[in-house]
């Protein structure tokens, strides 16, 4: 298979009064061609920053560095805001998570809609911008797309307004979309439409797919490979069918371990993972995960666990490494 | 219901319904009703927990607040123990009655007062509505603190020096202030982060157990949190009960077209099985403008001509499973 994306220890930092944020702290994974590679983590985990990184929508007060960035089969020497802007639309599209405030409130469908097309492909008429809008909005399932066209985001009930949405996301025929969060605000059976629709875009177009997400059905239903984030690092990666089965990093485990209905039988205890994240002005100096793995050896404690690289996963852990089981 | 027979239930909700006036115009003259709870029926046995599930806006949480008497319904009756209608409660019996009945809601940032510590938030209930002195109700709140889980020493912080977890722990503390009977939860884990969402429900069930008898209305659109917590469940569309069951049964044998959509849209994990998958179209109507006949008759792959004419009863079709749909009559 052949890589879309690579991203070689990807850092991100917040400059603030308080210090030093480390969202994203030495962060490296690829993404196939038509492949569906799953970020998951808790609120605060980097996730989504990291997925912001690769297209800089980032504050200026952001300072962002890496040792290798590929897009599409060019190294990216420098993500500046011109190259960036290269990047964004035609390689990497966005689809953010709440349509009702990442749509402009003001403007008709339509020209939100226009605008991207303008964009992209200067030199289009209003009527074959017209007409490209229209087709858009049927391939995203929206019924009457005329119509739709020509009310505002408010209109539109949240699965119409998540379809149009991605509708904008995909007007600049993108070859690589990334959807944050893209059913979380959604009930389940417009979930269920929604994760159906961006399966079918996918099989049509053979599109890469970064879906950032705390839902493991979500990722359990459209994703091939997951990786799991806590504490601005991936602790994780591995086929999705392996992380479920046998997850090696006690953090991904407990978070498995700790959903209702997927280990736990119905009334049963679930599993739960004492104390909260660490502050990421102050990350503790060893494993990150240390002071709340029950698990903890002495050196978890002190010493940052290296990767471990075992055929098509890897993971961050001591215990893995000393050979010791997690049960 | 037939595991109730022989008690009597804590609650029994008799054709509730709750419209909302729709006003329009200089004169604001009434154009409609909202139907947020259109007719429903509904028994709770003492010391169970029953999950009320559906999508946003069918009305689950209308039942809830209408439970609490946060808004006043259009029709209907709520009995207590077979004996007082809380919707006729006015003044001191009404005060005296909401010890019993406590909520917790969603978010739990934007329902604790954030100029108050979390004594003065707790300790102020005990005292108005328990008769404690403050250094009584101090001491409360340090053991009303340590049974959710949190340090006696955070009773003088603020709401917004704690993480969501936490904060949902104080709204807990404080729901349970009054030893009630009954714990409305509306949506009480579905802002949180999943290990944390697993901590409060290890606790809700916990306090049940040690408060030997209370009652639960768990309503939440998480369907694998309620059937985790739930004894019973019932199935909500557009302001009626669709089905209603033991938790094993509805989620083992749905009977509603409705029910089984809704549950096959659960994302299954790997190493499960899939149950038929049920994709359903469009959205749900509104409630403003309900469709004639059964209420889910524009989205139900199996609609009948019947069913855009006649509106289903809920019947039990085997021993305590009900269910509205003619095509399971």
């Amino acid at each position: 298979m052949e890589k879309y994306l690579e991203v070689k220890n990807l850092r991100t930092y917040f400059n603030t009064p308080e210090g030093v944020v480390k969202s994203v702290d030495g962060v490296s994974f690829h993404i196939n061609r038509g492949e569906t590679l799953a970020l998951v983590g808790e609120s605060g985990c980097g996730k989504t920053v990291t997925s912001l990184s690769l297209i800089r929508l980032l504050a200026d007060t952001a300072d962002l560095k890496y040792d290798y960035m590929m897009v599409d089969g060019q190294e990216i020497k420098d993500l500046t805001k011109e190259e960036a802007r290269q990047i964004r639309g035609k390689k990497i599209s966005m689809i953010f998570q709440e349509p009702m405030t990442s749509l402009n409130p003001v403007y008709k469908i339509e020209k939100q809609l226009g605008e991207v097309f303008k964009l992209h492909e200067p030199g289009l008429t209003k009527e074959q911008i017209h007409e490209k809008s229209v087709e858009i909005m049927k391939k995203v399932g929206i019924p009457n797309p005329d119509e739709r066209l020509k009310v505002y985001p408010h209109q539109l009930s949240g699965g119409l307004r998540q379809r149009a949405m991605i509708a904008i996301s995909l007007a600049s025929n993108p070859q690589m979309v990334i959807a944050d969060e893209p059913t979380t605000a959604l009930d389940v059976t417009i979930q269920a439409q929604i994760i159906d629709l961006l399966k079918q875009l996918q099989r049509d177009s053979n599109m890469s797919i970064l879906l950032i997400t705390h839902d493991f059905g979500v990722v359990s239903q459209i994703a091939s490979r997951v990786a799991v984030m806590y504490a601005g690092k991936i602790v994780e990666e591995g086929m999705l069918e392996d992380i479920f089965r046998d997850p090696w990093h006690p953090y991904t485990k407990l978070l498995i371990m700790s959903i209702p209905g997927i280990k736990v039988t119905r009334g049963g205890r679930l599993e739960s993972i004492k104390g909260t994240v660490p502050n990421p002005l102050n990350f503790p100096k060893g494993c990150r995960f240390a002071p709340r793995c029950p698990w903890a050896l002495d050196i978890c404690k002190d010493v940052a666990p290296e990767e471990m690289v075992v055929g098509n996963r890897r993971v961050s852990c001591h215990l893995r490494t000393q050979g010791k089981a997690v049960e | 219901m037939s595991e109730m027979n022989n008690q009597v239930p804590i609650l029994r909700i008799e054709d509730l319904k709750v419209y909302f006036p729709i006003k329009k115009g200089l004169m604001r003259r009434t154009v409609g009703h909202v139907k947020a709870v259109d007719g429903v029926d509904l028994q709770i046995a003492p010391g169970e927990t029953l999950g009320l599930v559906g999508e946003s806006g069918c009305g689950k949480t209308t039942i809830g607040r209408a439970i609490v008497r946060l808004n006043e319904p259009t029709n209907g009756r709520i009995i207590y123990n077979d004996d007082i209608d809380l919707l006729k409660l006015e003044g001191e019996d009404l005060r005296q009655i909401r010890k019993k009945f406590q909520i917790v809601f969603q978010d739990p940032y934007s329902s604790l007062n954030p100029r108050k510590t979390v004594k003065r938030l707790i300790s102020e209930v005990l005292m108005v509505q328990m008769g404690m002195t403050q250094n009584q109700a101090y001491e409360e709140v340090k053991r009303l603190l340590n049974e959710v889980g949190l340090n006696a020493v955070y009773a003088e912080r603020y709401p917004h020096e704690f993480s969501g977890g936490q904060r949902q722990r104080i709204a807990i503390a404080k729901a349970i202030a009054l030893q009630p009977e009954f714990l409305v939860c509306d949506e009480a884990v579905s802002a949180l982060d999943v290990s944390i969402q697993s901590q409060i429900i290890n606790l809700l069930m916990d306090l049940k157990e040690q408060h030997g008898n209370m009652t639960y209305l768990f309503i939440s659109h998480a369907l694998n949190v309620v059937e985790h917590i739930s004894d019973r469940v019932a199935v909500m569309y557009l302001g009626k009960i669709m089905e209603l069951a033991k938790t094993e049964e509805l989620f083992d044998y749905p009977a509603h077209p409705y029910t089984k959509a809704l549950l096959s849209a659960i994302p299954i994990i790997s190493g499960m099985k899939q149950k038929e998958r049920i994709v359903l179209q469009g959205e749900v109507p509104s409630a403003a403008n309900v469709p004639s006949g059964c209420r889910f008759h524009v989205r139900c792959p199996y609609a009948t001509e019947r069913c855009s004419q006649e509106e289903p009863a809920l019947r039990e079709i085997s021993p305590g499973h009900f269910c509205a749909c003619h095509l399971t009559e």
